[in-house]
């Protein structure tokens, strides 16, 4: 009973799950009409990361890859491109990476910090991604740029994030336990 | 044990911290700097397609299969002014010369920046 219990994901749990999962593809798709910020490739908010952050703190790394998982694979589906797709998987595992070990270092505390480390891991992947798209260094040069941009934007979905995730741990133990 | 966390944030806060200042002295530089009067090339998929030089005007359509970017070439500099990509984010860089961050259109594997040291060597050898 136990075993199946231990490897078994509970519908509760899979419910909740697929409910941040839509809350994320929600933001990512708002986020792609709002379009870019800033004139420059790469450059977004990122504004469903404050979802997987959320995740990650209130589950852990194994949950957050599947509701990133799940974000980017409906999200380029709605979107529409498949070329964003690359960049998006690429730089979403490298920022689950990153967040994920940071996450366990910082013990699910500054979330602000996760959510910066993240979001340059992000853009380091998306980096090395038009590097093998375009076949050239030259991207290179958007790197210090998409550091700066990150850093602000990781900066603020992590407040966000932060700010959420206290109210979301208490709820978390009346509706999304297992 | 609350101490070491908040120890270990500041190490990584730390680590960030310089990290963003880094990347703002490579930012600002690369803002600040004046373009040097170089020749532009045009990559499409890692290969050169195309040279040109600001002195003079010129428009260019490249093309690559349904894709398409339409390049002008004038004293100001050189800029996508149409393009079949569906962000459009090419159209608002302006390549000036050397030391300007390149023009890139991820969705054409388009890139536009100075001409690369051995792309130079292969011309003069080439022609």
């Amino acid at each position: 009973m136990n075993a199946t219990k231990k490897t078994k994901m509970s519908v509760k749990k899979m419910v909740t799950l697929a409910m941040f999962s839509v809350i994320a593809l929600t933001i990512f798709i708002v986020e792609s009409f709002i379009g870019p910020i800033v004139p420059i490739p790469g450059i977004k908010l990122g504004l469903a990361n404050i979802i997987t952050l959320l995740v990650l703190a209130l589950y852990g790394p194994k949950e957050a890859l599947f509701v990133l998982i799940i974000r980017i694979f409906l999200g380029s589906i709605f979107g529409g491109q498949m070329v964003s797709f690359f960049y998006s998987l690429v730089g979403g595992l490298f920022c689950w990476l990153i967040m994920s070990g940071i996450n366990a270092f910082l013990k699910g505390k500054f979330l602000t910090l996760t959510s910066m480390c993240g979001a340059i891991a992000h853009n380091v992947g998306q980096i090395l991604v038009a590097i093998a798209i375009t076949q050239s260094m030259s991207v290179v040069a958007y790197l210090p740029i998409l550091m700066v941009s990150a850093m602000i934007t990781g900066c603020f979905t992590g407040l966000a994030a932060q700010a959420t995730v206290g109210q979301l741990r208490k709820l978390k133990n009346v509706y999304f336990t297992d | 044990m609350r101490k070491s966390e908040s120890k270990k944030a500041a190490v990584v806060g730390g680590i960030l911290g310089v990290l963003f200042l880094i990347s703002c002295f490579f930012t600002a530089r690369q803002f600040l700097k004046k373009p040097d009067n170089a020749t532009a090339a045009i990559y499409q998929n890692g290969k050169l397609i195309k040279t040109v030089s600001t002195d003079h005007e010129e428009s260019i359509r490249i093309e690559d299969g349904e894709n398409w970017n339409e390049i002008t070439v004038s004293k100001d500099g050189i800029r996508v002014t149409g393009a079949s990509c569906p962000d459009k984010i090419c159209m608002h860089t302006v390549w000036k010369g050397s030391g300007s961050l390149p023009i890139i259109c991820l969705p054409n594997h388009l890139v536009i920046t100075s001409l690369q040291a051995e792309d130079d060597e292969f011309d003069v050898l080439t022609y």
